[in-house]
């Protein structure tokens, strides 16, 4: 078996691999986690502990299980997110934007990745795989064996709690005047 | 209020979508997609079933080996426990970039502690015929707190005639001076310390120089502009503009002349020593922080075609038919391997040209003439006898030295029946195929096809015996003999090289082949030179094949040899080269001098061709057109050349004849162009700026296909050449406290697989014997024998109080170690040589003094490899290199500095009447652990295989060690029983992640196992370690 099942373990990384490191990036946000991501996703159907029961569509069955070993990651390290340990790698910046503006976006997307780790991991999971993904509900339906119902309750309250935590870093002066004012009625 | 709030939901959802968005185009660049794949197909090869070993190369065998402990994900994690602590608050803590990104060295916390103060360099080049303009434009910028000196050391093309500098502060532009080497660094020093923004340009090398920036403020920007002018290449109808873009570490082996020399830095009276070339390099994945642009213009002169670059994506903009604008597809291209771009023309012909400035200081010219087809007698062909000479040093490890073996086996099945050949093989000795040179037959061919396939690239670069070997034996009078070598040439005495062929050539000839990607050019165009020979360049894209014919089709039928030139009734003056190389390849010749009457005349060409004697009348006048500017500085650079030819020996070594500096400093200043002996200077004197500064090293790339850690490839890493990066990391680690990452050396940031922090050690064992170190001002090598584990003796050396940085010295300064103290050996031990690398500015002491040790500020400790005998594993002499890793500007001691100054004795032990030699040899043992350990802290390893690999293992010795067993596969537990460690699934776990803790002792030399099983190796630095460390005053402070 051993041969057959690697070659085509090596297929399907070929074929995918590259969304699932990206879909794992977005969420753990450096290269070396992502890294353990993929392995781990493809060693899982490789070693067969992976439930793949409900891959008929391959690309999506990968990048659910991407997006879910992610943020078990993301759990497991807690990082910190301060600004100076975002770093930019200039590489990758199209000439069109500038520095400051990645930066911005780096700063952004890292600040997200915190608040995702502020949410309950199914919710996490479920909106990353809507927004970062952008998966359609049906996939998500499919691979995470919950309701579209339960999918949309899922997004609206992960986007709910996602703006609360955000809300002080789009304006940092009036959410701490808010909270003065909430003292000051209790 | 409600519409208050309103607004408010929306803002907020907007930015949430911001969030998502940003979030969502976060991917990571391509290459380190590639990187990722290339990990998870290693992965997946080594989960699907065993490899061969043999087949892979070193590299991958630790790696593959390392993973295949821990199939899943982690390996081993050995956690030394600390014995100079027992709590452990805020750790400091050896963080990874998320991204092989600018070399930054952040803390726990993420915060950026350092940056490189090199943004970008950008290359513009003129092209105009044969002769190019280019400017080099390095934007400095300081992203730091602190105001900083920037020094960069870089490479420009070897026979760069540099004429200009100019600094850009803002909007002043401030235009370089041309001075006395040792004036130029006067006033910059001056102006340095006066807080002014000033830049000092020097030529370490014809091909290397160092840019220093002083005085850059938090927040600023300083340009450093220079130009130069060259000529280019062309080959068999093809030219080539090449810009290089890595200095790769030199090695220097030992001065083998048994009298000291006196160094003395070029062009300065005071005794500062020739500076090895040393440029700072990055580990490896990452970058060193600053990248380059590149831009061509190019004017052919008639109409362009195949327009290529061997390592480079071209964007090439046509102008047709005869010009075109290229540039580099990749604005931020990494600088690891050299800008080659080659050209065609219509026409594969060259026109006969005389190109012609006037200014005040003369008439000058370069004249360029077309050599003849080239023409053979069949027939004619002489017997060879061949000596295929190859570099198996480490730098030519892995590809450079598989394409040297494929070439050098295409040379050899193409010889001709009468021939006869050898192979020779270089790193720190010479080895041979044949004794002495054989006849082509088929049985010899095959042994040196057996003897080829051995060959494996590790140690130093030694060169000169195997020129010696060479060129050295009596000719055979029935056949020439051709010399080839093939190296990389990264080598430190390449002048000592360069003038050993000189004067060993005799009548055979020499072809140098340049293998790899970043090669010493300089090197290897005078090598064959001077050989009468040819140069071909080999890159690791190219097919050995191609060069090999080329190289036959040269021996074969040489264009043109023996030339002459009649100059007629052209009056001319000072012509450069004054002997004209024979041409082995359609190349133009090219003479550049000076005119004392009209640019009109008619000149002779002679000389011999394969079917004859050769004459051709050239009528000459002034090519129409725009002539070029810089044709006084290529004069210039060709008078330095000649002049720099009539000593190589002594430039290499510092000791060239006054009136040869005297010559080449005039030439430098009158034409205002950079030798090593002129420099360029520039001071903003507008401004003062205020506050301390700090010097900063510029990293440069190592140069790609090479691997840092293992310079020279005896599995160890070697501090020697990673002494750079130390300095950077240690002075921020003392400085601010934080924590400082460090790299491995397999070519990727370690991460948390595997994690140490030592500083427990006890010794079971000890090495018996008679070793005496009785005073505190000895460094040096001892002589070890491992079959009964004694120390039998010992080399030690005064270091003299004012050795400065870089300096090498041979074995002079050795004392018996039995003998002690200061009894100086009447023998010098070539064997044992000493790389010094010592704070400046330390006056000399005083004749008769013995300086003591704490006089040195700083040391590091490697290896030296070139001395041990690997031949002899009974006894071997292993020295310890000493680097410098700190910086000037540092006054206090560093924490990791005083560790290493641990490892001397201290004043009490050394001044102690009752010493006895089983003290001493503990203080040796520990010594030797605490390399260890460093190299563990480091995140170095030595390999089992390794020089200090092997001392340590036996020696013997127990580490106390707690080892995490991040993965609990039977692979890693079986590595586990055989290293002697009892494993038990109920121990006692980490809280943080579950892992199992095994506590116990642990053998060293199984601990080397381990680690080189373990491939990925980080250090975790703990801030009480180095509290207590650096707790502890030093012996004497070294200021």
């Amino acid at each position: 078996m051993a041969a057959d099942r690697t070659e085509w373990v090596g297929r399907l990384a070929d074929l995918h691999g590259r969304l699932v490191y990206n879909a794992a990036y977005r969420i753990v946000g450096n290269t070396d986690d992502a890294e353990d991501v993929l392995q781990t996703v493809f060693l899982r159907l490789l070693d067969g502990t992976a439930a793949e029961d409900h891959a008929r569509d391959w690309g999506a069955f990968l990048r659910v299980s991407a997006t879910r070993a992610a943020v078990d990651v993301t759990r497991r390290k807690r990082n910190i997110v301060t600004e100076d340990s975002i770093t930019m790698d200039t590489r990758t910046v199209p000439d069109a934007v500038s520095p400051d503006e990645v930066l911005d976006g780096k700063r952004l997307a890292a600040l997200t990745r915190q608040a995702l780790e502020q949410i309950p991991a199914r919710d996490a999971e479920v909106f990353a795989l809507r927004h970062f993904e952008e998966m359609p509900y049906e996939d998500i339906v499919g691979h995470l064996g919950i309701s579209t119902n339960q999918v949309g309750v899922i997004l609206h309250r992960a986007r709910k709690r996602l703006r609360q935590i955000l809300e002080p870093l789009l304006n940092p002066e009036r959410s701490r005047k808010d909270e003065r004012n909430v003292q000051a009625q209790r | 209020m409600s519409r208050h709030n309103d607004d408010r939901n929306d803002a907020n959802e907007q930015f949430l979508n911001e969030a998502i968005e940003a979030t969502r185009n976060e991917v990571p660049s391509e290459a380190e997609w590639q990187l990722a794949q290339r990990y998870f197909q290693e992965k997946l090869a080594l989960a699907a079933g065993p490899r061969s070993p043999h087949r892979m190369s070193r590299y991958r065998r630790l790696r593959a080996f390392g993973v295949s402990i821990g199939a899943a994900v982690a390996v081993v994690a050995l956690m030394l426990p600390i014995l100079l602590s027992t709590t452990s608050p805020t750790p400091l803590h050896a963080e990874t970039l998320s991204t092989p990104g600018e070399l930054r060295i952040v803390s726990r916390d993420g915060q950026t502690v350092s940056v490189c103060p090199l943004r970008h360099t950008s290359v513009e080049a003129n092209i105009a015929g044969f002769i190019s303009r280019t400017i080099v434009t390095q934007q400095f910028e300081n992203t730091s707190d602190r105001k900083i000196e920037a020094v960069y050391a870089f490479p420009l093309p070897q026979d760069a005639a540099v004429d200009h500098m100019v600094i850009t502060i803002g909007d002043r532009r401030i235009v370089g001076n041309i001075k006395k080497r040792e004036e130029a660094r006067q006033v910059y020093e001056a102006a340095k310390a006066q807080g002014k923004v000033a830049g000092l340009l020097d030529q370490e090398r014809p091909n290397v120089f160092t840019q220093s920036v002083a005085n850059i403020e938090p927040g600023a920007r300083v340009e450093v502009e220079i130009s130069y002018v060259e000529t280019l290449k062309f080959t068999d109808g093809e030219y080539e503009f090449m810009f290089p873009m890595v200095v790769a570490p030199r090695y220097t082996p030992p001065i083998t002349t048994t009298e000291t020399i006196a160094i003395t830095e070029a062009g300065s009276t005071s005794t500062e020593p020739v500076k090895t070339v040393k440029p700072c390099t990055c580990p490896p994945s990452v970058r060193a922080g600053h990248d380059i642009s590149i831009e061509v213009y190019l004017d052919a002169g008639m109409n362009l075609k195949e327009l290529t670059s061997p390592f480079h994506k071209l964007n090439i903009d046509r102008d047709p038919p005869n010009r075109a604008t290229i540039s580099l597809a990749n604005l931020k291209e990494i600088p690891n391997k050299d800008f080659v771009l080659r050209y065609r023309t219509a026409s594969p012909k060259i026109e006969d040209a005389l190109l012609v400035t006037e200014n005040p200081k003369g008439r000058f010219f370069t004249l360029i003439v077309q050599p003849p087809e080239r023409s053979a007698l069949p027939g004619a062909i002489r017997p060879k006898e061949m000596i295929i000479v190859i570099d198996r040093s480490g730098s030519m490890s892995g590809n450079p030295i598989e394409k040297a073996k494929e070439t050098m086996k295409l040379c050899i099945e193409r010889m001709g029946p009468n021939d006869t050949f050898n192979l020779l093989s270089f790193s720190g000795g010479t080895g041979k195929c044949f004794p002495t040179p054989v006849p082509n037959s088929d049985d010899h061919r095959r042994e040196a096809m057996d003897y080829l396939a051995d060959l494996k690239g590790s140690g130093g670069t030694n060169m000169m015996p195997a020129i010696e070997e060479a060129l050295g034996r009596p000719a055979d009078p029935g056949r020439v003999r051709i010399v080839c070598f093939m190296t990389d040439g990264e080598i430190g005495n390449d002048f000592q090289i360069i003038d050993a062929v000189k004067r060993n050539v005799g009548t055979s000839r020499v072809f140098s082949f340049g293998i790899g990607n970043s090669v010493n050019r300089f090197l290897l165009d005078a090598m064959a030179r001077e050989g009468r020979g040819a140069v071909e360049y080999v890159t690791l894209q190219e097919s050995g094949q191609d060069a090999a014919e080329r190289f036959y089709k040269r021996i074969g039928e040489p264009v043109l040899t023996d030339i002459t030139m009649d100059w007629g009734n052209l009056e001319v003056d000072e012509i450069y080269p004054r002997l004209i190389p024979d041409l082995f390849s359609y190349q133009p010749i090219m003479i550049h001098g000076r005119l004392k009457g009209k640019p009109e005349g008619v000149v002779t060409l002679r000389g011999k061709t394969g079917s004859g004697d050769f004459e051709r009348k050239i009528p000459v006048s002034p090519f129409p057109g725009d002539h070029p500017d810089g044709l006084t500085s290529l004069w210039a650079r060709a008078k330095v050349s000649d002049i720099m030819g009539r000593d190589l020996a002594g430039i290499q070594f510092g000791t060239f004849k006054p009136e040869i500096r005297d010559e080449i400093t005039t030439v430098g200043l009158d034409y205002r162009i950079m030798t090593q002996f002129t420099s360029f200077v520039a001071v903003d004197e507008t401004r003062v700026t205020t506050g301390s500064s700090e010097t900063v090293q510029v990293p440069t790339e190592m140069p790609e296909g090479q691997t840092v850690g293992d310079v020279d490839g005896d599995g160890d890493v070697d501090l020697f050449d990673s002494s750079a990066r130390l300095n950077y990391s240690t002075t921020q680690l003392h400085r601010t406290g934080k924590p400082v990452q460090f790299y491995v050396s397999d070519g990727r940031p370690a991460k948390n697989e595997v994690l140490y922090a030592t500083k427990s050690k006890k010794l079971t064992e000890s090495p018996a014997a008679g070793t005496k170190i009785t005073t505190y001002n000895q460094i040096g090598a001892f002589n070890y024998d491992p079959t009964n584990g004694t120390v039998s003796a010992g080399d030690v050396w005064r270091v003299p109080q004012g050795t400065p940085v870089g300096a090498t010295r041979d074995a002079k300064y050795y004392w018996n170690a039995t003998g002690l103290p200061n009894q100086p050996s009447t023998t010098p031990n070539p064997n044992v040589h000493l790389n010094l690398a010592l704070q400046a500015g330390q006056s000399a002491p005083a004749a008769g003094t013995a300086p003591s040790i704490v006089d040195l500020p700083a040391i590091a400790i490697g290896d030296a490899e070139e001395n041990v005998s690997i031949d002899n594993p009974s006894k071997f002499v292993n020295a310890f290199k000493f680097d410098d890793y700190v910086s000037d500007s540092d006054a206090t001691i560093t924490a990791l500095k005083w560790s290493f100054d641990s490892m001397a004795l201290t004043a009490s032990e050394a001044s102690t009447t009752t010493s006895t030699a089983t003290q001493n040899r503990r203080k040796l043992s520990d010594r030797l652990i605490k390399i260890y350990e460093l190299a563990l802290t480091l995140g170095f390893h030595y390999s089992p295989e390794s020089t200090t690999g092997t001392l340590l293992a036996n020696l013997g010795g127990e580490v106390d060690v707690n080892l995490t067993v991040i993965d609990e596969s039977p692979e890693t537990l079986a590595s586990l029983a055989r290293a002697g460690f009892k494993y038990d699934p109920k121990a006692k776990r980490e809280p943080n992640n579950g892992h199992p803790v095994i506590a116990g002792k642990a053998p060293i030399k199984e601990l080397l196992l381990l680690e080189a099983n373990a491939a990925l190796i980080s250090a975790d630095l703990d801030s009480k370690w180095l509290r207590s460390v650096s707790g502890r005053r030093p012996v004497k402070a070294h200021r």
